[in-house]
Protein backbone atom coordinates (compact mmCIF):
# COMPACT_ATOMS: atom_id res chain seq x y z
CA UNK A 1 0.00 0.00 0.00
CA UNK A 2 1.20 3.51 -0.65
CA UNK A 3 1.00 5.82 2.35
CA UNK A 4 -1.85 8.26 2.56
CA UNK A 5 -1.10 11.62 4.12
CA UNK A 6 -3.32 11.93 7.18
CA UNK A 7 -3.59 15.60 8.11
CA UNK A 8 -3.94 15.72 11.87
CA UNK A 9 -4.89 18.35 14.38
CA UNK A 10 -3.48 17.19 17.71
CA UNK A 11 -6.32 14.90 18.83
CA UNK A 12 -6.36 11.71 20.84
CA UNK A 13 -8.52 9.81 18.37
CA UNK A 14 -5.87 10.30 15.70
CA UNK A 15 -3.26 8.63 17.88
CA UNK A 16 -5.67 5.77 18.52
CA UNK A 17 -6.15 5.17 14.80
CA UNK A 18 -2.48 5.43 13.98
CA UNK A 19 -1.67 2.68 16.48
CA UNK A 20 -3.84 0.14 14.65
CA UNK A 21 -3.77 -1.67 11.33
CA UNK A 22 -4.48 -1.10 8.54
CA UNK A 23 -4.15 2.57 9.43
CA UNK A 24 -0.67 2.34 10.94
CA UNK A 25 0.71 1.09 7.62
CA UNK A 26 -1.47 3.10 5.30
CA UNK A 27 -1.47 6.53 6.95
CA UNK A 28 1.43 8.94 7.16
CA UNK A 29 0.48 11.54 9.78
CA UNK A 30 1.24 15.17 9.02
CA UNK A 31 0.34 17.84 11.55
CA UNK A 32 -1.83 20.21 9.55
CA UNK A 33 -0.35 23.51 10.81
CA UNK A 34 3.10 22.29 9.75
CA UNK A 35 2.07 21.02 6.33
CA UNK A 36 4.19 22.31 3.52
CA UNK A 37 2.72 21.68 0.08
CA UNK A 38 5.92 20.18 -1.28
CA UNK A 39 5.60 17.13 0.96
CA UNK A 40 2.48 16.05 -0.91
CA UNK A 41 3.37 14.37 -4.16
CA UNK A 42 1.22 14.61 -7.27
CA UNK A 43 -1.15 11.64 -7.48
CA UNK A 44 -0.86 11.05 -3.75
CA UNK A 45 -3.87 10.80 -1.44
CA UNK A 46 -4.47 13.03 1.57
CA UNK A 47 -7.13 12.77 4.24
CA UNK A 48 -8.12 15.81 6.22
CA UNK A 49 -9.04 14.40 9.61
CA UNK A 50 -12.10 15.27 11.63
CA UNK A 51 -12.24 18.17 14.09
CA UNK A 52 -9.80 20.24 12.03
CA UNK A 53 -8.78 23.53 13.55
CA UNK A 54 -10.47 26.50 11.88
CA UNK A 55 -7.37 28.67 11.84
CA UNK A 56 -5.13 25.88 10.57
CA UNK A 57 -7.55 24.99 7.80
CA UNK A 58 -7.99 28.58 6.77
CA UNK A 59 -4.20 28.85 6.50
CA UNK A 60 -3.55 25.54 4.75
CA UNK A 61 -6.73 25.16 2.73
CA UNK A 62 -5.62 27.14 -0.32
CA UNK A 63 -2.42 25.10 -0.68
CA UNK A 64 -4.34 21.86 -0.29
CA UNK A 65 -6.77 22.88 -2.99
CA UNK A 66 -3.93 23.91 -5.27
CA UNK A 67 -2.42 20.45 -4.81
CA UNK A 68 -5.81 18.83 -5.55
CA UNK A 69 -6.03 20.85 -8.76
CA UNK A 70 -2.75 19.31 -9.91
CA UNK A 71 -3.93 15.73 -9.46
CA UNK A 72 -3.92 14.85 -5.77
CA UNK A 73 -6.87 12.97 -4.27
CA UNK A 74 -8.21 14.80 -1.23
CA UNK A 75 -10.66 13.32 1.28
CA UNK A 76 -12.19 15.71 3.80
CA UNK A 77 -14.02 14.34 6.83
CA UNK A 78 -16.48 16.00 9.20
CA UNK A 79 -18.25 19.32 9.10
CA UNK A 80 -15.86 22.02 7.94
CA UNK A 81 -14.90 24.56 10.62
CA UNK A 82 -14.66 27.17 7.86
CA UNK A 83 -16.02 27.28 4.32
CA UNK A 84 -13.07 26.30 2.17
CA UNK A 85 -14.20 23.83 -0.48
CA UNK A 86 -14.64 25.31 -3.97
CA UNK A 87 -18.22 26.00 -4.93
CA UNK A 88 -19.61 24.21 -1.90
CA UNK A 89 -21.68 25.67 0.91
CA UNK A 90 -21.97 23.83 4.18
CA UNK A 91 -25.30 23.78 5.99
CA UNK A 92 -25.10 22.70 9.63
CA UNK A 93 -27.89 20.48 10.88
CA UNK A 94 -28.52 18.95 14.26
CA UNK A 95 -26.72 15.65 14.51
CA UNK A 96 -29.21 12.92 15.35
CA UNK A 97 -27.06 10.36 17.09
CA UNK A 98 -29.91 8.74 18.99
CA UNK A 99 -32.30 7.76 16.19
CA UNK A 100 -31.48 4.08 16.49
CA UNK A 101 -32.51 4.07 20.15
CA UNK A 102 -36.08 5.08 19.32
CA UNK A 103 -38.32 2.23 18.15
CA UNK A 104 -39.53 2.85 14.65
CA UNK A 105 -37.31 5.87 14.11
CA UNK A 106 -35.14 6.25 11.05
CA UNK A 107 -32.30 8.34 9.72
CA UNK A 108 -33.53 9.50 6.33
CA UNK A 109 -30.62 8.96 3.98
CA UNK A 110 -30.16 8.06 0.34
CA UNK A 111 -27.08 6.52 -1.20
CA UNK A 112 -27.35 6.87 -4.96
CA UNK A 113 -23.60 6.58 -5.41
CA UNK A 114 -22.87 3.20 -3.88
CA UNK A 115 -21.92 1.98 -7.33
CA UNK A 116 -19.37 4.75 -7.79
CA UNK A 117 -15.76 3.54 -7.68
CA UNK A 118 -15.20 5.58 -4.54
CA UNK A 119 -17.81 3.66 -2.55
CA UNK A 120 -18.16 0.40 -4.50
CA UNK A 121 -18.20 -2.47 -2.06
CA UNK A 122 -20.03 -0.61 0.66
CA UNK A 123 -23.71 -1.03 1.39
CA UNK A 124 -26.29 1.49 2.46
CA UNK A 125 -26.17 0.30 6.06
CA UNK A 126 -22.44 1.03 6.19
CA UNK A 127 -22.95 4.76 5.75
CA UNK A 128 -26.10 5.11 7.81
CA UNK A 129 -25.20 6.18 11.32
CA UNK A 130 -25.14 9.97 11.49
CA UNK A 131 -23.78 13.04 9.79
CA UNK A 132 -22.98 16.58 10.84
CA UNK A 133 -24.91 18.56 8.27
CA UNK A 134 -24.95 18.72 4.50
CA UNK A 135 -23.07 20.32 1.65
CA UNK A 136 -24.60 22.08 -1.29
CA UNK A 137 -21.86 21.09 -3.72
CA UNK A 138 -20.96 22.61 -7.06
CA UNK A 139 -23.07 21.61 -10.05
CA UNK A 140 -20.42 19.38 -11.59
CA UNK A 141 -19.95 17.30 -8.44
CA UNK A 142 -21.32 13.78 -8.00
CA UNK A 143 -23.39 13.39 -4.86
CA UNK A 144 -22.98 9.83 -3.61
CA UNK A 145 -24.78 10.04 -0.26
CA UNK A 146 -27.59 12.51 0.33
CA UNK A 147 -30.45 13.50 2.54
CA UNK A 148 -33.92 13.17 0.96
CA UNK A 149 -34.08 16.93 0.44
CA UNK A 150 -30.96 16.83 -1.70
CA UNK A 151 -28.27 17.85 0.73
CA UNK A 152 -24.96 16.12 0.06
CA UNK A 153 -23.56 14.02 2.88
CA UNK A 154 -20.74 12.82 0.62
CA UNK A 155 -19.82 14.15 -2.79
CA UNK A 156 -16.99 13.86 -5.28
CA UNK A 157 -15.68 16.87 -7.15
CA UNK A 158 -13.29 16.21 -10.00
CA UNK A 159 -12.27 18.89 -12.46
CA UNK A 160 -10.18 18.60 -15.63
CA UNK A 161 -6.65 17.79 -14.52
CA UNK A 162 -7.52 17.59 -10.85
CA UNK A 163 -7.64 14.66 -8.51
CA UNK A 164 -10.79 13.65 -6.71
CA UNK A 165 -12.07 15.80 -3.90
CA UNK A 166 -14.24 13.63 -1.68
CA UNK A 167 -15.99 15.65 0.99
CA UNK A 168 -18.28 14.18 3.60
CA UNK A 169 -19.95 15.50 6.71
CA UNK A 170 -19.43 12.12 8.36
CA UNK A 171 -16.55 11.66 10.77
CA UNK A 172 -15.53 8.00 10.59
CA UNK A 173 -11.96 8.57 11.80
CA UNK A 174 -13.21 10.25 14.97
CA UNK A 175 -15.59 7.44 15.86
CA UNK A 176 -13.14 4.72 14.91
CA UNK A 177 -10.51 6.26 17.13
CA UNK A 178 -12.90 6.79 19.99
CA UNK A 179 -14.35 3.29 19.71
CA UNK A 180 -17.74 4.93 19.76
CA UNK A 181 -20.03 3.72 16.98
CA UNK A 182 -17.91 0.84 15.67
CA UNK A 183 -20.06 0.79 12.55
CA UNK A 184 -18.36 4.01 11.43
CA UNK A 185 -15.14 2.13 10.81
CA UNK A 186 -16.55 0.47 7.70
CA UNK A 187 -16.39 3.73 5.78
CA UNK A 188 -12.96 4.66 7.10
CA UNK A 189 -11.45 1.27 6.41
CA UNK A 190 -12.98 1.15 2.96
CA UNK A 191 -11.56 4.51 1.96
CA UNK A 192 -8.15 3.94 3.51
CA UNK A 193 -7.64 0.44 2.14
CA UNK A 194 -8.93 1.20 -1.32
CA UNK A 195 -7.11 4.50 -1.76
CA UNK A 196 -3.89 3.13 -0.32
CA UNK A 197 -4.06 0.32 -2.84
CA UNK A 198 -4.46 2.79 -5.64
CA UNK A 199 -8.25 3.05 -5.57
CA UNK A 200 -10.66 1.05 -7.76
CA UNK A 201 -12.01 -0.41 -4.54
CA UNK A 202 -13.62 -3.79 -4.73
CA UNK A 203 -12.65 -5.60 -1.60
CA UNK A 204 -14.70 -7.97 0.50
CA UNK A 205 -16.67 -6.63 3.42
CA UNK A 206 -14.95 -7.02 6.75
CA UNK A 207 -18.11 -7.51 8.74
CA UNK A 208 -21.65 -8.21 7.65
CA UNK A 209 -24.10 -5.33 7.93
CA UNK A 210 -26.54 -5.19 10.77
CA UNK A 211 -30.20 -4.86 9.86
CA UNK A 212 -30.70 -1.15 10.21
CA UNK A 213 -29.06 -0.57 13.56
CA UNK A 214 -25.52 0.38 14.41
CA UNK A 215 -23.62 -2.71 15.43
CA UNK A 216 -23.50 -2.16 19.14
CA UNK A 217 -22.41 1.38 18.58
CA UNK A 218 -22.69 3.96 21.23
CA UNK A 219 -23.23 7.24 19.44
CA UNK A 220 -21.38 10.21 20.71
CA UNK A 221 -22.68 13.71 21.28
CA UNK A 222 -19.59 15.22 19.77
CA UNK B 1 -10.10 41.70 42.19
CA UNK B 2 -13.82 42.33 42.02
CA UNK B 3 -16.21 39.53 41.01
CA UNK B 4 -16.78 41.18 37.65
CA UNK B 5 -13.09 41.32 36.84
CA UNK B 6 -12.52 37.59 37.01
CA UNK B 7 -10.88 36.83 33.66
CA UNK B 8 -12.26 33.85 31.77
CA UNK B 9 -10.38 32.64 28.70
CA UNK B 10 -11.57 29.92 26.34
CA UNK B 11 -9.00 28.23 24.14
CA UNK B 12 -10.41 28.22 20.62
CA UNK B 13 -9.46 29.27 17.12
CA UNK B 14 -9.88 32.92 16.22
CA UNK B 15 -12.37 32.03 13.50
CA UNK B 16 -14.59 29.79 15.60
CA UNK B 17 -17.80 31.25 17.05
CA UNK B 18 -17.98 31.56 20.81
CA UNK B 19 -19.90 28.62 22.30
CA UNK B 20 -23.46 29.43 23.27
CA UNK B 21 -22.75 28.53 26.89
CA UNK B 22 -20.05 31.20 26.97
CA UNK B 23 -22.18 33.82 25.26
CA UNK B 24 -24.77 33.49 28.00
CA UNK B 25 -22.37 34.49 30.76
CA UNK B 26 -22.75 37.93 32.33
CA UNK B 27 -19.17 38.67 31.42
CA UNK B 28 -18.32 37.52 27.90
CA UNK B 29 -15.11 35.46 28.00
CA UNK B 30 -12.14 36.24 25.88
CA UNK B 31 -10.74 33.67 23.51
CA UNK B 32 -7.21 32.64 22.70
CA UNK B 33 -6.18 30.25 19.95
CA UNK B 34 -4.18 27.26 21.14
CA UNK B 35 -1.20 28.35 19.07
CA UNK B 36 -1.39 31.79 20.72
CA UNK B 37 -1.21 30.51 24.28
CA UNK B 38 2.26 31.99 24.59
CA UNK B 39 0.31 35.20 25.19
CA UNK B 40 -1.54 33.72 28.20
CA UNK B 41 -1.01 36.01 31.16
CA UNK B 42 -0.18 34.40 34.52
CA UNK B 43 -3.11 35.50 36.65
CA UNK B 44 -5.83 34.04 38.88
CA UNK B 45 -8.45 33.53 36.20
CA UNK B 46 -10.09 30.58 34.46
CA UNK B 47 -8.63 28.93 31.38
CA UNK B 48 -11.18 26.60 29.76
CA UNK B 49 -9.74 24.05 27.35
CA UNK B 50 -12.39 22.44 25.12
CA UNK B 51 -12.27 18.76 24.27
CA UNK B 52 -10.99 19.07 20.73
CA UNK B 53 -8.23 21.58 21.36
CA UNK B 54 -5.01 21.00 19.44
CA UNK B 55 -2.76 19.17 21.90
CA UNK B 56 0.41 19.79 19.96
CA UNK B 57 -0.18 23.48 20.54
CA UNK B 58 -1.08 22.88 24.18
CA UNK B 59 2.12 20.93 24.62
CA UNK B 60 4.15 23.75 23.14
CA UNK B 61 2.45 26.11 25.59
CA UNK B 62 2.77 23.84 28.63
CA UNK B 63 5.28 26.12 30.38
CA UNK B 64 2.92 29.05 29.95
CA UNK B 65 -0.02 27.01 31.26
CA UNK B 66 2.07 25.96 34.25
CA UNK B 67 2.91 29.61 34.94
CA UNK B 68 -0.81 30.42 34.78
CA UNK B 69 -1.51 27.73 37.36
CA UNK B 70 1.34 28.78 39.61
CA UNK B 71 -0.10 32.29 39.61
CA UNK B 72 -3.28 30.90 41.13
CA UNK B 73 -5.19 30.28 37.91
CA UNK B 74 -7.79 27.60 37.38
CA UNK B 75 -7.52 25.35 34.34
CA UNK B 76 -10.66 23.46 33.31
CA UNK B 77 -9.63 20.75 30.86
CA UNK B 78 -12.03 18.57 28.89
CA UNK B 79 -9.24 17.03 26.82
CA UNK B 80 -8.37 13.38 26.30
CA UNK B 81 -4.66 13.79 26.82
CA UNK B 82 -1.99 12.20 24.74
CA UNK B 83 0.52 14.98 25.32
CA UNK B 84 1.65 15.86 28.86
CA UNK B 85 0.64 19.50 28.74
CA UNK B 86 -1.32 19.57 32.01
CA UNK B 87 0.35 18.82 35.35
CA UNK B 88 -0.96 15.75 37.12
CA UNK B 89 -3.25 14.46 34.39
CA UNK B 90 -3.11 11.19 32.48
CA UNK B 91 -5.79 9.82 30.17
CA UNK B 92 -6.59 6.17 29.66
CA UNK B 93 -8.98 4.91 27.04
CA UNK B 94 -11.52 2.24 27.89
CA UNK B 95 -14.17 0.31 26.05
CA UNK B 96 -17.09 0.24 28.42
CA UNK B 97 -19.83 -2.16 27.56
CA UNK B 98 -23.04 -0.46 26.69
CA UNK B 99 -25.04 -2.27 29.33
CA UNK B 100 -22.90 -1.46 32.32
CA UNK B 101 -21.73 2.05 31.64
CA UNK B 102 -22.75 4.43 34.40
CA UNK B 103 -21.33 7.48 36.10
CA UNK B 104 -21.20 7.64 39.87
CA UNK B 105 -20.82 10.63 42.16
CA UNK B 106 -17.81 10.51 44.42
CA UNK B 107 -18.09 13.99 45.93
CA UNK B 108 -20.57 16.86 45.66
CA UNK B 109 -19.74 19.77 43.40
CA UNK B 110 -21.83 22.74 42.23
CA UNK B 111 -21.21 21.91 38.57
CA UNK B 112 -22.74 18.45 38.83
CA UNK B 113 -25.07 18.78 41.84
CA UNK B 114 -28.11 19.93 39.78
CA UNK B 115 -27.64 17.04 37.33
CA UNK B 116 -29.78 13.97 37.92
CA UNK B 117 -27.95 10.71 38.41
CA UNK B 118 -29.30 9.25 35.19
CA UNK B 119 -28.58 12.45 33.27
CA UNK B 120 -24.92 11.94 34.03
CA UNK B 121 -24.72 8.91 31.78
CA UNK B 122 -27.82 8.74 29.61
CA UNK B 123 -29.25 11.11 27.05
CA UNK B 124 -32.07 10.24 24.68
CA UNK B 125 -31.53 6.60 25.44
CA UNK B 126 -27.84 6.72 24.61
CA UNK B 127 -25.23 5.91 27.23
CA UNK B 128 -21.48 6.08 27.02
CA UNK B 129 -21.34 9.61 25.70
CA UNK B 130 -19.95 11.16 28.89
CA UNK B 131 -16.49 9.79 28.28
CA UNK B 132 -14.77 7.02 26.38
CA UNK B 133 -11.97 6.83 28.87
CA UNK B 134 -10.89 7.96 32.30
CA UNK B 135 -8.26 10.05 34.01
CA UNK B 136 -5.51 9.02 36.37
CA UNK B 137 -5.19 12.04 38.64
CA UNK B 138 -2.27 12.69 40.88
CA UNK B 139 -2.25 11.62 44.51
CA UNK B 140 -4.32 14.00 46.58
CA UNK B 141 -6.74 14.97 43.85
CA UNK B 142 -10.43 15.18 44.77
CA UNK B 143 -12.41 12.83 42.54
CA UNK B 144 -15.93 14.07 41.74
CA UNK B 145 -17.22 11.37 39.39
CA UNK B 146 -16.21 7.78 38.80
CA UNK B 147 -16.90 5.13 36.17
CA UNK B 148 -18.14 1.64 37.08
CA UNK B 149 -14.56 0.51 37.68
CA UNK B 150 -13.88 3.34 40.08
CA UNK B 151 -11.77 5.39 37.69
CA UNK B 152 -11.97 9.17 37.76
CA UNK B 153 -14.31 10.87 35.30
CA UNK B 154 -13.96 14.30 36.91
CA UNK B 155 -11.47 15.54 39.47
CA UNK B 156 -10.02 18.63 41.09
CA UNK B 157 -6.26 18.86 41.60
CA UNK B 158 -5.06 21.45 44.13
CA UNK B 159 -1.76 19.75 44.85
CA UNK B 160 0.26 19.63 41.64
CA UNK B 161 0.55 23.41 41.40
CA UNK B 162 -0.38 26.51 43.36
CA UNK B 163 -3.46 26.78 41.20
CA UNK B 164 -6.35 24.41 40.53
CA UNK B 165 -7.10 21.92 37.80
CA UNK B 166 -10.66 20.77 37.05
CA UNK B 167 -10.56 17.95 34.55
CA UNK B 168 -12.83 15.52 32.74
CA UNK B 169 -11.80 12.98 30.08
CA UNK B 170 -13.76 14.44 27.19
CA UNK B 171 -16.97 15.53 28.90
CA UNK B 172 -16.93 19.10 27.63
CA UNK B 173 -19.12 21.40 29.72
CA UNK B 174 -19.17 23.96 26.90
CA UNK B 175 -20.85 21.37 24.69
CA UNK B 176 -23.02 19.64 27.28
CA UNK B 177 -24.43 23.00 28.31
CA UNK B 178 -25.53 23.56 24.74
CA UNK B 179 -27.10 20.31 23.66
CA UNK B 180 -28.35 18.88 26.92
CA UNK B 181 -31.42 19.75 28.85
CA UNK B 182 -32.09 19.49 32.55
CA UNK B 183 -29.27 19.79 35.01
CA UNK B 184 -26.50 20.35 32.50
CA UNK B 185 -28.00 23.65 31.42
CA UNK B 186 -25.89 26.35 33.02
CA UNK B 187 -23.10 23.92 33.87
CA UNK B 188 -20.43 26.15 32.35
CA UNK B 189 -21.74 29.19 34.22
CA UNK B 190 -21.58 27.19 37.42
CA UNK B 191 -18.02 26.20 36.57
CA UNK B 192 -17.08 29.85 36.13
CA UNK B 193 -18.72 30.77 39.46
CA UNK B 194 -16.90 27.94 41.19
CA UNK B 195 -13.58 28.88 39.58
CA UNK B 196 -13.97 32.46 40.75
CA UNK B 197 -14.30 31.24 44.34
CA UNK B 198 -11.47 28.81 43.80
CA UNK B 199 -9.15 31.54 42.58
CA UNK B 200 -9.91 33.48 45.76
CA UNK B 201 -9.04 30.46 47.86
Amino acid sequence: MRPIAYLTGGHWFEQSILAREPYASALDPIYLPELTPCVLEPQQVAILGSRADADALAEQGPALLAWWHTGGDLIAFDQPPVDWLPGAAFEPRETNFWWWCTPGADLPLESPGLGDPVLAGLEHDDVKWHHHGVYHPPREARTLIATPDGGAVLYVDQRPGSGRLIATTMDPDYHTGQGFIPKAERLLEHLVVSFAAGIRPHHPRRTPPSPGRPSGGRPSPA
Amino acid sequence: MSPTSFPVTIVQPDRAPLPEAARRLEQVPRTLAARALHRLEPEPGLLAVPRHTDQEALWCASARILAFLEAGGVVASFVEHYRPWLPGARYRHTDHRLTRYTVHRAAPHPVFDPVDDRELYEFRGVVGWFAQGYLEPCVGAEVLLRDPDGHALAYIDRTSTLGTVFATPGADLLVLDRWRRGGFVGAFARLVAWAREEAWR
